[in-house]
């Protein structure tokens, strides 16, 4: 992938292919004690501009689905192939690199670095994943507007220990946009948030798909994977259901009432 | 409040992470700091003794020669002047006596010239009050490190006549001489006229020449012997300004520190590893952030390189600034022991960027391995870690588990964290190793040379040196026999000659004496009447290449000799200037071609060895000599040990000085692997205080852990320790002046009291952090 950012429309126009998309993906996880499989040959694929959700309860494997559409986490099996490029052929600084370009990442416990203000956090995303395109002296200018964007830029100077949960889950968006990429992936965004403040946060995660981004978030809540416009429900790392997206199921909804 | 700082956003992360934790910035840059400081104060100490030495002596005004003779007329002097190659001759008065300043005389010696305001040759300098006529005496400025005296004071000195008083009118210095303090010896000016007047000497007894063509000073030197020998003129000694052993002495100590500064440095290396990993462990999932959000390890890896140079341009900064005050201080010291004239000071460019390339560069490759290991971490791993290691060895811990059930968990615990992660165990264990090791060298080293003392006084088995001007032996013999407590008396004498391998202090002694008790290691002692044979010391034997059964030319100024090496003995005496050379006292006499009745330096054995009897005995033949107008120099062996003991203090002062900077920079690696323990542990932590664990109890786990490295290291420095030291020791020998390796085996419960006291103090932080976690911050999942 050379280029910068990619046309997510003239992509989708282009290929008439989904954004991100999913083959037969496992991960197996061995210890000298054991080996358990935590994703069993998942296929599933993300369209363009959806607000994508994964859900299902703890354990199911959701967060390792996240990582590996990150390219945190690479699979046993399978693969991903995003806009075309497969993850697997990148090395860990390509995966870097990639995700500093094309991927906003937002975690449950904002992961902000303590000693630089609310700001610089965004501009150190800016730093670190190319600068979106832009030149160094505009940096300040996009990170206000990234910080804005999350309806967060009162507090641009401040640093993480004087923010609020609510209000450092929006600069980490706010850094998650820096570097505008095309999708944003977000792990539980609300689980370490009150529910009035969970519900702002997710409006704004939302609302970033008017804006042409693709949002694929990680939830155990079931009325905020109510409100994705496409969603696969997980269970013991299977899919047994999904909704406005092509997946496929391999534990039908029969064999979950069973258990 | 928060102030922006210059720089983007990943070089205020990097200050930022410096600045954030200041106790551990304070000591790493300490660390740094004190190899820096030691690294510059050396290095300009060293360089501007070297530029002293050579100034002082050329504004002394250095004879190239000189001759001690019995009386010589100051009317030869044109003669001598004429001789070819011949610049300048000086003649001179020296006389020995007794200073009584306080209840323990102290030894003068008074150098009087016929012209005080014409003298040429080691010159001194008036720097208060006037020159002294009659009755009046001028003091060298040094002598006040011995008792205190003051212009318009009056001294009292013994004379053959009696004591006599003269009047102090001046205070002088002069250059390149070694302080009074440091030679346990004081020197004063007079007019000759003066002198003789106390002391009835009306003629000179020194004689210094300056030549035009140095190189041809032995033949010039002969040539004025035979003017001399012409004359009458007795010829007790001539001499070339041999071995500068303050230069050697100097260079020693320099070369020891040089050392030591070079292990201080290798601490601070340890010691960066330790910080750079402890930083890396608390940051591992702002790491992984980092990556997350596009970051590529060299990028990451560069902040923190980062954060290590602003450790090291911290710490070089305040290491140069420190090291050049240092510098001048131990300079300034230096030259005022020794009398030496500073010049301007200057701080070379070398200097500066050697002191700026180690204290950056060793850092920073330092830094290297943890941040390059340490920024390997996948982001999976970096966010999903919890602390706990997983365990490689659990089998091994099960097992042994089973048999200590009877030592308590919480002790355990700490006890098996050792070597949890071994390569910052093996760091952090080396780290307190060197520790040990320092200070047990150190003690070793002060204990060796008090051996070597003692050494010195089993071989020269006697109680009182004592010098005079050559007197008839058998009527000098008999003065001494007749002050109590004396119990015999040799002839023992001494004259640096010049081998074509280097100095080496020709020392007669009687050919049945009782009072040299050699020790022979090669070939034998001196046989009925056989002359032109000598023993050598092994010291000797090493640097000047030579065994039994060499013949060795040596000479002194006017004469040269070839002898038989019949034998080597051990004889640590006089190292620094190349070692002995013993021989019979007839013969030394006899190449210094000294009339063969007469003597003029003698071993006395006390019946009373007690200190106080001796020093009766000295006193009493001091007053003895002296009224017999021999000039005695007394000096008792309790006297000849404190001198070399307060001049080896020097260098145990410095060697303690850094062996504690070591300590300290141990001191902090423990502090940073303590810290990372608790760190890594804090799940582990959190388990522990959800089942009831008090803070104590959980102080407890890394308090035993801090103090089970601590004994550890202490059994490893105990292996390695004694060769260690005696591989130091060894090295002092060899630059220095060899010694008898000893240390007291106290010292090694000593070393483990310094180590464990190190644990201590560097447990304190880290077992408090532990104790402070809550386990809410800890129990929750990612």
């Amino acid at each position: 992938m050379s280029k910068l950012f990619l046309d997510q429309d003239q992509y989708a126009l282009r290929t008439g292919q989904p954004l991100i998309q999913v083959e037969h993906l496992s991960r197996v996880i061995e210890t000298r004690a054991q080996k358990t499989t935590i994703l069993h040959d998942l296929t599933f694929s993300v369209p363009v501009h959806s607000l994508f959700a994964i859900n299902g309860p703890s354990g199911s494997g959701k967060s390792t689905v996240l990582n590996m559409l990150t390219g945190i986490d690479r699979p046993s099996n399978g693969r991903i192939i995003f806009a075309g490029e497969e993850l697997r052929r990148m090395s860990e600084n390509g995966l870097a690199r990639w995700r500093g370009q094309q991927v906003g990442i937002i975690f449950q416990f904002f992961q902000l670095v303590p000693t630089l203000t609310a700001l610089e956090n965004v501009l150190l995303a800016l730093e670190l994943g190319g600068g979106g395109g832009l030149k160094r002296r505009q940096w300040r200018e996009r990170a206000m507007s990234c910080l804005a964007m999350a309806s967060v830029q009162a507090r641009a100077h401040r640093l993480p220990g004087a923010l609020s949960g609510g209000e450092q889950q929006r600069v980490a968006i706010a850094r998650a946009l820096a570097n505008d990429p095309p999708v944003v992936i977000a792990d539980e965004p609300t689980g370490n948030l009150d529910s009035h403040t969970a519900q702002q946060v997710f409006d704004t995660l939302a609302g970033l798909t008017a804006q042409g981004k693709t949002v694929v978030y990680v939830t155990h809540d079931p009325r905020l994977a109510a409100r994705a416009s496409a969603r696969i429900e997980l269970l013991d790392g299977q899919i047994v259901n999904h909704e406005g997206a092509e997946a496929v199921v391999t534990m039908p909804q029969s064999a979950t009432e069973v258990l | 409040m928060h102030f922006s700082l210059p720089g983007g956003a990943l070089t205020r992360k990097s200050i930022a992470d410096v600045t954030r934790r200041c106790l551990r910035t304070m000591l790493v840059v300490l660390g740094i700091a004190v190899g820096v400081l030691g690294l510059t104060a050396i290095n300009i100490t060293s360089g501007s003794l070297s530029a002293s030495i050579a100034f002082s002596a050329n504004r002394a005004s250095a004879p190239d020669f000189s001759f001690n003779v019995q009386a010589v007329d100051a009317s030869l002097a044109p003669e001598l002047a004429a001789v070819p190659n011949v610049k300048t001759v000086q003649f001179a008065t020296n006389y020995t006596t007794r200073w009584h300043a306080s209840s323990t005389p102290i030894s003068i010696g008074i150098v009087a010239f016929a012209d005080l305001r014409n003298v040429k040759i080691n010159t001194f300098e008036l720097t208060a009050g006037r020159l002294p006529g009659q009755g009046e005496i001028v003091m060298e400025s040094s002598d006040r490190q011995l008792q205190d005296v003051a212009i318009g004071d009056r001294v009292t000195i013994e004379t053959a006549s009696g004591l006599r008083q003269l009047r102090v009118v001046g205070i002088v210095r002069t250059p390149g001489q070694p302080g009074a303090g440091f030679l346990s010896f004081a020197t004063a000016y007079m007019s000759a006229d003066a002198l003789g007047q106390i002391t009835g000497i009306s003629s000179a007894n020194h004689i210094d020449v300056q030549l035009r063509n140095t190189a041809q000073v032995n033949a010039t030197a002969r040539e004025l012997a035979n003017v001399l020998r012409a004359h009458g003129v007795v010829i007790l000694s001539a001499f070339t300004p041999g071995n500068n052993t303050i230069q050697t002495a100097s260079d020693a100590v320099f070369a020891i520190t040089r050392v030591l500064a070079i292990i201080a440095l290798i601490l601070t290396s340890f010691l960066i590893i330790n910080t750079v990993t402890t930083l890396i462990a608390e940051q591992i999932k702002i790491i992984g952030t980092m990556k997350a959000i596009g970051g590529t390890r060299q990028k990451v890896m560069r902040s923190y390189l980062l954060s290590v140079g602003i450790y090291g341009m911290t710490g070089t900064t305040l290491g140069i600034g420190l090291g050049i005050f240092a510098g001048y201080e131990f300079l300034s010291y230096l030259t005022n022991l020794f009398t030496l004239d500073l010049g301007s000071f200057q701080v070379t460019l070398s200097t500066l960027l050697i002191s700026v390339a180690v204290g950056i560069g060793v850092p920073l490759l330092a830094a290297m391995l943890p941040l390059w290991l340490g920024t390997k971490i996948t982001v999976r791993d970096a966010m999903t870690s919890y602390g706990v290691s997983n365990g490689k060895s659990a089998p091994t811990r099960s097992r042994s588990g089973q048999r200590m059930t009877w030592i308590p968990q919480t002790t355990r615990l700490g006890m098996r964290s050792i070597f949890r992660k071994r390569g910052r165990a093996i760091l952090t264990l080396l780290a307190l190793m060197i520790s040990g090791i320092a200070f047990l060298s150190v003690s070793a080293t002060s204990d060796s040379f008090t051996a070597g003392l003692n050494q010195f006084v089993d071989t020269y088995h006697m109680d009182a040196l004592v010098g005079t001007h050559p007197q008839p032996y058998n009527q000098v013999r008999e003065q001494m026999l007749s002050v109590p407590n004396v119990a015999r008396v040799e002839r023992f004498d001494d004259q640096f000659v010049k081998t074509p391998h280097g100095q080496i202090d020709l020392t007669g002694v009687e050919t049945d004496t009782q009072m040299y008790r050699y020790h022979l290691i090669a070939g034998r002692w001196f046989q009925g009447d056989e002359s032109n044979v000598l023993l050598i010391s092994d010291v000797s034997a090493g640097k000047l290449h030579l065994k039994v059964g060499d013949k060795v030319t040596f000479s002194d100024a006017t004469d040269t000799a070839t002898w038989t090496i019949i034998g080597e003995v051990f004889d640590h005496n006089n190292t620094l200037a190349g070692g002995v050379g013993i021989t019979t006292i007839d013969d030394l006499y006899g190449f210094e071609r000294l009339p063969a009745n007469l003597a003029a330096g003698f071993m006395i054995q006390a019946w009373d060895a007690s200190p106080q009897a001796v020093e009766h005995m000295a006193n009493a033949l001091d007053a003895t000599l002296t009224r017999a107008g021999a000039s005695p120099n007394i000096q008792t062996v309790q006297q000849i040990m404190a001198s070399n003991q307060s001049q080896f203090q020097i260098v145990t002062a410095i060697l303690y000085g850094v062996s504690v900077i070591i300590g300290l920079i141990g001191l902090l690696g423990l502090f940073n692997t303590l810290t990372i323990s608790v760190l890594e542990r804090r799940r582990e932590i959190g388990i522990l205080r959800s089942m009831g664990a008090t803070s104590r109890g959980i102080a407890r786990v890394f308090w035993t852990e801090g103090i089970s490295l601590a004994v550890v290291a202490w059994i490893a420095a105990l292996i390695v320790g004694i060769p260690a030291a005696y591989a130091f020791v060894s090295f002092i020998g060899s630059v220095l002046l060899p010694l008898p390796f000893t240390f007291s085996p106290v010292m090694l419960a000593i070393m483990l009291a310094f180590i464990l006291l190190i644990a201590t103090f560097a447990s304190f932080g880290p077992t408090l952090s532990a104790a402070r976690v809550r386990v809410s911050d800890i129990l929750r999942y990612d």
